[in-house]
């Protein structure tokens, strides 16, 4: 299974944000370091298909980013989300269960599954406004692998997190199947340094690392911060 | 098509184990079954899939079968473990029944096979089910009572 | 069949459980609702205060035709925009609270969902109208027909106002514009003189009007239904 990205590129008024990138993308946890504003966000939109990107091309195993069946096998968690205000956590993933085209009873099944995995099964009938900022995190991504995706993006989850949380979703993001596509972006060196298996850095539309990563290694931290030189939170 | 999928393979999938027992037979034809459905592009009603899968799922075991020498239905249920007393004397009833009504037994019963759908399948009306399925039901009460 | 019965069979035909079936799934899982039934889901989410207060807005039409001034009777048909604005806003939830990006990376085409619930509530919207037409018609003295154009066309200006107006401006302010956008079309019927307006020779210039708001809910329509990308915050 890979994901292969060809000359990918987006350009706003004739700037850059992604510029030129071809890459592929293996099952296993990927990371995507980068500062803000480096197109992290860009790019990620772009592989999950909500931004046409200005040239280039993406593919899952031969399956075009634009069609249903891409989608059908994706998982995403954007930077941010909302939700309608009515909502509990159990009717937000009930009603994108529908929209990922799980019928009723397979929906309801999963849902309470993966409210189970993420520790808010007690809070499901509650509504979302009375969610804490981790259990909101928690709930995205929830929702991101209802469909059981085989791709999963999550764009820089753990922003805004206390450390505990963070390393709650860590140890989430870790369990997740090794048949899973995963990549996973943040400016925060420790959330991927231990769990990713592939390393990526990306500064102004461009990757400057990508090579494959061995997770006992230290030293990330240093290699980012002489790139973007003490934008780490 | 209201069809749950999930649901439906535990269910195709128990159908095979009954008629092949083995489960890795059981889970490749489980997994035909319903590529062959899949690749079936035609609207159907909830009736009119189950029918189709169990027909596929059917002619699937007994391809299955005529490879090894054995009934084309089995003779008895498949054996486990542990069994409680209880269970036993089921199992001895059902065993009593006809390879066609004991499959009829897992099919409603266990599988929950809509009537509708199994009148296809069988080629039955409505009202020779119906008499078939309560004098099953009979004689098995009547054997776990007696 | 008692339920221990049931239970006892069911363990009597016990299969060990499958290993590859999660896997198999995950790879060929198909749609798993009939269409019609996934769109009669989406319809399901429109709030029920939405077709509350569109029931709300016919009813005012009728009591404030009923009560009004002869000479300022067409006024009623300024409500109409109200009906479009609950309509229009139910299709620009999603921007508005910040689902947009997570419908759009769904399997399932979110312009369809909004177009059934946008199309839930016009068809409703045109049985009110169709309701109040002959009513309010018979109260001025007006055939069905003419009272009909004059209820339709500000109600479809002001569709295609808002839904312009929601796809350009992000959250509540899109909301926000929306409604003055309704309010707008209000005022322009209250403002020209009831008699010029509704007077006789006007109405083939009223027909023109029909067809091109019309044209103009339609392409808004196209618009908004297509749309397979997030919009750029403006």
């Amino acid at each position: 299974m890979e994901l292969i990205v060809r000359g990918l590129t987006k350009r706003y008024q004739n700037r850059p944000v992604v510029n030129n990138l071809s890459f592929r993308l293996y099952p296993g946890i990927n990371g995507l370091l980068g500062a803000n504003g480096a197109g992290k966000t860009t790019l990620m939109q772009m592989l999950c298909g909500v931004l046409r990107p200005t040239a280039g091309s993406v593919s899952l195993d031969g399956v075009d980013v634009a069609s249903e069946d891409y989608r059908a096998a994706l998982g995403y968690l954007p930077q941010n989300f909302g939700y309608y205000p009515e909502f509990t956590g159990m009717d937000f993933l009930l009603y994108l269960a529908s929209l990922k085209g799980l019928s009723k009873g397979h929906a309801k099944r999963r849902a309470a599954e993966l409210l189970e995995m993420v520790g808010l099964a007690d809070m499901a009938k509650k509504r979302i406004k009375t969610y804490s900022g981790g259990m909101k995190q928690r709930l995205g991504i929830a929702q991101a692998l209802l469909n059981d995706p085989r791709l999963l993006i999550v764009d820089e989850p753990t922003a805004g997190l206390d450390p505990k949380e963070r390393v709650r979703f860590r140890k989430l993001l870790a369990q997740l199947g090794q048949d899973t596509i995963v990549l996973l972006s943040t400016h925060i060196v420790s959330d991927v340094e231990h769990i990713a298996g592939r390393m990526l850095m990306m500064s102004s539309g461009r990757f400057i690392m990508d090579e494959p990563w061995d997770k006992t290694r230290t030293d990330l931290e240093h290699l980012f911060l002489e790139e973007f030189g003490g934008m780490e939170e | 098509m209201k069809l749950d999928i999930d649901t439906q393979y535990d269910r195709i999938y128990r159908y095979c184990y009954y008629r092949l027992r083995s489960r890795e037979e059981a889970e490749d034809v489980t997994q035909e079954t319903f590529l062959r459905y899949f690749a079936s592009d035609t609207y159907q009603d909830t009736g009119q899939t189950l029918q189709y899968l169990y027909t596929i799922a059917r002619n699937l075991c007994i391809d299955e079968n005529q490879r090894q020498p054995s009934q084309p239905l089995p003779e008895d249920l498949p054996s486990k473990e542990e069994e409680p007393i209880a269970a036993l004397a089921l199992r001895g009833e059902l065993e009593k029944l006809s390879p066609e009504d004991r499959e009829l037994v897992l099919l409603r019963y266990v599988n929950e096979v809509p009537v509708r759908a199994l009148c296809k399948l069988y080629g039955v009306s409505r009202f020779a089910l119906y008499r078939r399925l309560q004098g099953i039901l009979k004689r098995l009460k009547q054997g776990l009572e007696g | 069949m008692d339920q221990k019965l049931k239970k006892e069979l069911f363990s009597a035909f016990e299969a060990p459980k499958p290993v590859k079936k999660d896997a198999f799934l995950r790879t060929h899982r198909r749609r798993e609702m009939g269409n019609l039934r996934w769109l009669l889901t989406q319809v399901g989410y429109i709030r029920w205060y939405i077709w509350l207060g569109s029931v709300g807005v016919f009813l005012l039409m009728l009591i404030l035709g009923r009560a009004a001034e002869p000479r300022d009777f067409w006024t009623v048909t300024s409500l109409t925009p109200l009906l479009a604005l609950l309509a229009v806003s139910e299709g620009s939830r999603s921007r508005r609270h910040g689902m947009d990006e997570l419908e759009l990376a769904c399997r399932m085409p979110v312009g369809a969902a909004v177009l059934a619930r946008m199309t839930a509530l016009g068809l409703f919207d045109l049985v009110l109208l169709g309701a109040a037409a002959p009513v309010l018609g018979s109260w001025a003295g007006r055939r069905t027909l003419e009272a009909g154009v004059y209820l339709l066309t500000p109600y479809l200006l002001t569709a295609a106002l808002d839904m312009e107006l929601s796809r350009r401006f992000r959250g509540t302010v899109g909301l926000m514009y929306s409604a003055a956008a309704a309010g707008a079309v209000y005022a322009l019927g209250i403002w020209i003189p009831g008699d010029r307006l509704y007077r006789a020779e006007a109405l083939p210039l009223w027909w023109g009007a029909l067809v091109l708001t019309l044209a103009a809910v339609v392409f808004e329509t196209y618009k908004t239904v297509e749309r397979r990308e997030i919009l750029q915050w403006s």
